[in-house]
């Protein structure tokens, strides 16, 4: 019997990350869904990145929960993105027929970041000047 | 005559440039504590097996470069005097894994995972047997609750791997539509059943009122 382990989310200035390093059970990606929705409402982030690259088998359970938790942040207005597929997991993914749909896929830890940012900045600029309920 | 001494002093020359002395060591520890060698006796080829694969998951760890990594692993098993198995001289062997918890499905793909290795399958069919293993116990658990996986290495007409899933449970209802691809999961993708067939070699499915038994093989070579 393991014990509940929690994968730690980490905030960093207006992001959230979550980096899996740990042989994932049900339990565990049961635990970090609830996890991720509650430091979300906590914190308000503008972006959430999930890095996967401690992650060596994905079945298909696995990735659903994965591609569930981005659905859900993105409805809670979170840009997510994931990062560090291992290619052995992509190429068997793809060959299964399973897929991330929803989710940015970026390369590594540094581009999901640059993503997170970019998306930021737009949002920024796209809101430039007076709120528009003063129009 | 190989001795612990002499493994681990081999083990922990090879990393050394790749690694670092310290990570090198640690690595080596890692690995012998896993694989149940002790001390002063003469390690089984399967403790060596489980030691080059406890140095393979330390080495990939630390080392980001897969190129390095391989080449790494490439000399250790020169120098240990191991090399791939060859088709024909594999031992063989059966693992049986009864699943009962959520747990067990990794204990499971873990264990294939082993096996694979020490049958020589690259990484890529590694991982992609060991998701496979990881479906077929996903299902036993979740819709039977109990059932086994069994491991068994063939060696005829190749050297491979063959998974059977057993569980006694009312079988699947719509098998047709599983396989067909359009069946959509509640929990999963709709595709544990179909990747299956689709990635291994040979498949075969009998599930009636009384069980489920899945019987399917994939080759190395």
């Amino acid at each position: 019997m393991v014990a509940e382990r929690h994968i730690p989310i980490i905030k960093l200035y207006d992001t959230l990350i979550v980096s899996i390093q740990v042989e994932l059970s049900d339990r565990v990606v049961m635990q970090l869904k609830d996890d991720i929705a509650n430091r979300i409402e906590a914190v308000g982030p503008r972006g959430l990145i999930i890095d996967v690259s401690g992650v060596d088998i994905m079945d298909s359970y696995i990735s659903r929960t994965i591609r569930d938790i981005g659905q859900i942040s993105q409805l809670m207005g979170v840009k997510t993105v994931i990062c560090g597929l291992d290619p052995n997991v992509a190429m068997t993914l793809v060959e299964m027929g399973m897929d991330l749909e929803g989710v940015e896929p970026h390369l590594h830890m540094e581009a999901a970041f640059e993503a997170i940012q970019r998306h930021k900045e737009e949002e920024l600029a796209g809101s430039g000047g007076e709120p528009w309920f003063l129009y | 005559m190989v001795l612990v001494l002499d493994v681990t002093e081999t083990a922990n020359k090879t990393l050394q440039p790749y690694v670092g002395a310290i990570v090198a060591r640690s690595i080596t520890q890692v690995a012998i504590g896993q694989c149940g060698i002790t001390a002063g006796s003469t390690p089984s080829p399967e403790q060596i097996q489980g030691f080059i694969n406890g140095i393979e998951n330390g080495v990939r760890a630390f080392l980001a470069d897969s190129f390095q990594a391989d080449e790494c692993m490439a000399r250790l098993r020169e120098h240990l005097g191991v090399g791939g198995v060859t088709p024909g001289t594999a031992a063989a062997r059966q693992l049986v894994v009864e699943i009962t918890e959520e747990y067990d499905i990794v204990s499971a793909r873990g264990k294939s995972r082993d096996l694979c290795a020490e049958l020589g399958f690259p990484m890529p069919e590694q991982i992609k047997i060991a998701t496979i293993v990881s479906e077929l116990a996903r299902n036993i658990v979740q819709y039977v609750g109990t059932g086994r996986i069994e491991l068994n290495t063939v060696t005829a007409p190749r050297v491979g791997i063959e998974i059977i899933a057993t569980d006694g449970g009312s079988g699947i209802p719509n098998i047709d539509v599983v396989l067909s691809g359009s069946y959509k999961s509640k929990t999963g993708m709709g595709v544990g059943l179909l990747g299956t067939k689709r990635l291994m070699d040979d498949f075969q499915i009998d599930s009636g009122p009384r069980g489920t038994r899945i019987v399917t093989r994939k080759y190395a070579l």
